[in-house]
């Protein structure tokens, strides 16, 4: 993977993720200040993604074997399937969205269980493809997703009036923060930009720093244009993509030509569930290798295809499992990777310092020992008797 | 796995054809079976709610542009507005399709509870846009809907459009459903709306008797213009307009003789059906609070919110060598801005509107003046001056006096000055009594 589609990777996955259903969530729980969650979780991930960046850096190209310590090899595994559901679920979610806008936005009467197998399909085949070219992908598509994205916020500007974020005497600091844990399987950015950076070459932590804030700021001003259109019906609507460009078109006559952009925007959100399945794939294959990796994404499109289908039907239930239940598995998966990801990478410098310092100590044994024989074997030839004088005096005597 | 998959993948895909395949099947005979509601009218009765909806009909086997649609209309009653909507699917007997639908309008009946409470299913339904236009009826809206018959389809069928134009023209207010309930949640809990009603020529003529203004075409303002306008306009939006736009011509204006769409109205009608300037009706809280029916209030409210993109003015000089005389100005480029202040803990509300660029378009003297002297000139913008801040200021006075916020004074108080307004204030209804007007206007360039 190149630096240019670990970049547009990162933009596309932090943007497709929180432009769906989540600024409806939290504008029931914050209205006017929502964007004001968005800029704390920027600050809260600018710091993880540096730390993301660092660990990246050190365990690129290790391989840590625990096959002495049982204890290390069951926590391994178990860390693995906890990132593999993480993203199974995320997968989910992105997932999820697609189907909102299919099968209850523009079709109300489309038959999702059946066409939901043709997206399957077609995210087993991104998954299956490899990184390199589901990278490719976002490489290719990145101009007509950022564009789409760009023009509905454009259109959605017309129609704000962004003085609804005021005043800010009434902003609630305490009630932001108390519900910022809601909404962090949503957040958590850092996570995707630690494995990603594992995989692309010469990156630098500045431009992804810059890339990650223009688009968290992108996704403040699109809040921040949704809330002020919809204000206190904000919560009523399907998902912000969906809606931030519908009040602008009244005076089109060809209807709303706007949908062209919201479905190109969302090739975003089929590759990011891609992506998503990549890395559950990945994970499980680390934990069963003798299974091959096409299995075990068969596997998981199909939990993907029945928990959308059959569990994660209604509404109501989908809020519950995300926002009450699995925001402390999220959090829980996120704390123990920071922390086990940071022991790794300090590990590794530690095993860096010693084989350095190994050598460096072999190197200078080595000088010692040359010094010595040479040392040796300039005494051994200063204590040699010269035997030409000697015998010569003898002779004469 | 990929060999597998490499193997097999003709067949796969072959399965996956053959399971979606049927489904479009049907596609035809599901579209045959659809019938489109464009518009949706809804009155209080004693059973519920009475809902209308004006559905376009295409009619099988035309081919002139125009001539394939015809307006019709399906009534039923319920206890909700939902239940009411589901029963027309049922009484048509095709599946209805609600996104199309560009307008709700409101009966008088209605008026007597909370407005809100009838747009919610209109804010939840995903099917109706929450962009549709509002608009009250002033007595019956399922009569007032019906006369849509009478004009021409595509004003009948697109009446949001036609308030858009109105709107750009100074001539009403193009208010969605979305914005009438945002802005009766809003600080200010005021929201505005326009009257829909549709005149024929034999109400205008005896209307004009009684001297009101009915006029359709023209969107000036100020004076009472009266007059019907079917003499002039030749009909719907390909009528003579004023200002920018194409189509601008507010009230589209039809005659069901000239229009081409043959099913409306009947050709060879006598009676001829336009839109004539309503009021514009407040609410406050979602309670009705009161109308704007004055020319003068509208022109004020228009120049105010500064959404229409040409308005025309009548002034008449009361000095100089023009006094007496009439003209007709016509202002193209504008804005409006209004800030709140507080003084001597009482609200004033500073409005500045600047004419950035105006025509002088008509003086209306016996004799052809070219040329208007530097005195003369001076006296046409300052009373241009007078009759915008008087027309303000009438539009500021007559909401108040029914409790309306109609320049949501409350809310940009409580956004910018939130300690005072908090610490003075607890309520609109205080604010709004004790708030004054401060109107400057200034006059950048006039040509003539």
């Amino acid at each position: 993977m190149t630096c240019r589609q670990f970049y547009i990777m990162i933009a596309v996955f932090v943007i497709s993720l929180k432009i769906q259903k989540l600024p409806c969530f939290v504008s029931n729980a914050l209205e006017k200040d929502g964007y004001l969650l968005i800029l704390l979780y920027f600050l809260i991930e600018f710091a993880l993604i540096c730390l993301a960046m660092f660990i990246a850096k050190r365990t690129k190209d290790q391989s840590y074997e625990f096959s002495d310590s049982v204890v290390l090899r069951v926590l391994k595994n178990l860390l693995l399937i906890a990132v593999a559901f993480y993203f199974l679920m995320q997968g989910v979610l992105f997932y999820e969205a697609i189907q909102d806008l299919f099968s209850h936005i523009l079709f109300e009467n489309l038959p999702w269980t059946l066409f939901s197998i043709l997206l399957i399909a077609l995210v087993f085949y991104l998954a299956n493809s490899g990184l390199k070219n589901i990278s490719l992908s976002f490489e290719l598509y990145a101009f007509i997703i950022f564009g789409s994205l760009l023009l509905i916020t454009i259109f959605g500007a017309v129609r704000t009036d962004f003085s609804t974020v005021l005043p800010f005497q009434t902003i609630n600091f305490g009630k932001i923060v108390s519900s910022a844990t809601d909404f962090s399987f949503w957040f958590g950015d850092f996570f995707i930009v630690l494995l990603l950076a594992r995989e692309a070459k010469e990156i630098k932590l500045k431009w992804t720093l810059l890339v990650y804030t223009i688009s968290m700021l992108l996704l403040c001003l699109m809040y921040v244009e949704f809330y002020s259109i919809y204000v206190s019906y904000s919560s009523m609507q399907p998902s912000m993509i969906s809606t931030l460009s519908e009040q602008s078109m009244l005076g089109v006559d060809i209807g709303r030509i706007d949908w062209f952009l919201i479905l190109l925007s969302e090739i975003g959100t089929i590759l990011c569930s891609g992506v998503c399945l990549y890395f559950a794939k990945k994970s499980l294959h680390n934990v069963i290798p003798k299974i091959g990796e096409g299995y075990i994404l068969a596997a998981l499109m199909l939990i993907l295809y029945l928990l959308d289908i059959l569990l994660l039907v209604d509404f109501r239930i989908k809020m519950i499992v995300y926002i009450d239940c699995l925001k402390y598995v999220a959090l829980g998966i996120k704390v123990v990777v920071i922390i086990v990801g940071t022991i790794l990478a300090v590990c590794s410098k530690k095993s860096n310092q010693t084989k350095s310092e190994k050598t460096s100590q072999n190197n200078s044994a080595q000088r010692f020992l040359k010094e010595e024989k040479s040392v040796n074997q300039i005494e051994r030839k200063s204590k040699m008797p010269k035997l030409n004088s000697s015998r010569k005096k003898k002779v004469k005597a | 796995m990929k060999n597998l998959f490499k193997k097999h993948i003709g067949l796969i895909i072959i399965l996956i054809i053959l399971l979606v395949f049927p489904t479009s099947l049907s596609n035809q005979a599901r579209l045959n079976m659809r019938i489109i509601v464009t518009g949706i009218a809804v009155d209080k009765s004693e059973d519920g709610y009475e809902v209308t909806a004006q559905i376009a009909k295409i009619t099988p086997g035309t081919n002139a542009p125009g001539t394939n649609a015809t307006i019709d209309f399906i009534t039923d009653k319920d206890d909700t507005i939902s239940g009411a909507i589901s029963k027309l699917s049922y009484k048509a007997g095709k599946v209805a399709a609600f996104s199309h639908t560009n307008f709700v309008i409101l009966g008088k009946t209605l008026l007597e509870e909370d407005i809100t409470k009838c747009l919610d299913y209109f804010i939840r339904d995903k099917f109706i846009k929450n962009s549709a236009l509002l608009l009250f009826a002033e007595e019956n809206a399922k009569d007032e809907i019906m006369k849509t018959k009478n004009i021409e389809l595509s004003v009948g069928l697109g009446l949001q459009k036609v308030y858009l134009y109105k709107e750009r023209d100074g001539d009403g207010v193009m208010s969605t459903v979305l914005n009438f309930l945002n802005n009766t949640k809003n600080f200010s809990k005021t929201a505005t709306a326009s009257v829909f009603k549709l005149a024929s020529n034999e109400e205008s003529k005896s209307s004009e008797s009684s001297g009101s203004s009915g006029s359709g075409g023209s969107s000036s303002s100020g004076e009472g213009s009266g007059g019907s306008s079917s003499e002039g306009e030749s009909g719907g939006l390909e009528g003579s307009s004023k200002g920018g736009g194409e189509g601008s011509g507010s009230g589209g204006s039809t005659s069901s003789q000239s229009s081409s769409s043959g099913g409306a109205g009947g050709s060879g009608s006598q009676t001829q059906f336009f839109m004539p300037r309503t009021s514009i009706m407040c609410f406050v809280d979602g309670q009705f609070a009161g109308k704007l029916k004055e020319d003068k209030d509208i022109l004020g409210f228009m120049l105010f919110k500064n959404k229409c993109t040409s308005i025309d003015l009548n002034i008449e000089p009361k000095e100089g060598k023009l006094a007496g005389e009439k003209l007709a100005i016509n202002i193209r480029n504008k804005s409006s801005n209004y800030s709140v202040r507080y003084e001597n803990r009482k609200p004033c509300i500073d409005v500045t509107f600047t004419i950035n660029n105006a025509d002088i378009n008509e003086i209306l003297t016996k004799e052809i003046i070219p040329e208007l002297s530097e005195e003369d000139f001076q006296i046409v913008i300052k009373t241009i001056k007078e009759t915008v801040s008087e027309a303000i200021a009438s539009s500021f006075i007559t909401a108040k006096s029914f409790g309306a916020d109609i320049f949501n004074a409350y809310e940009n108080a409580y956004k910018f000055h939130y300690k005072e307004t908090t610490q003075y204030y607890s309520s609109v209804e205080d604010f709004v009594n004790d708030l004054k007007l401060n109107v400057k206007v200034n006059v950048t360039k006039l040509d003539y």
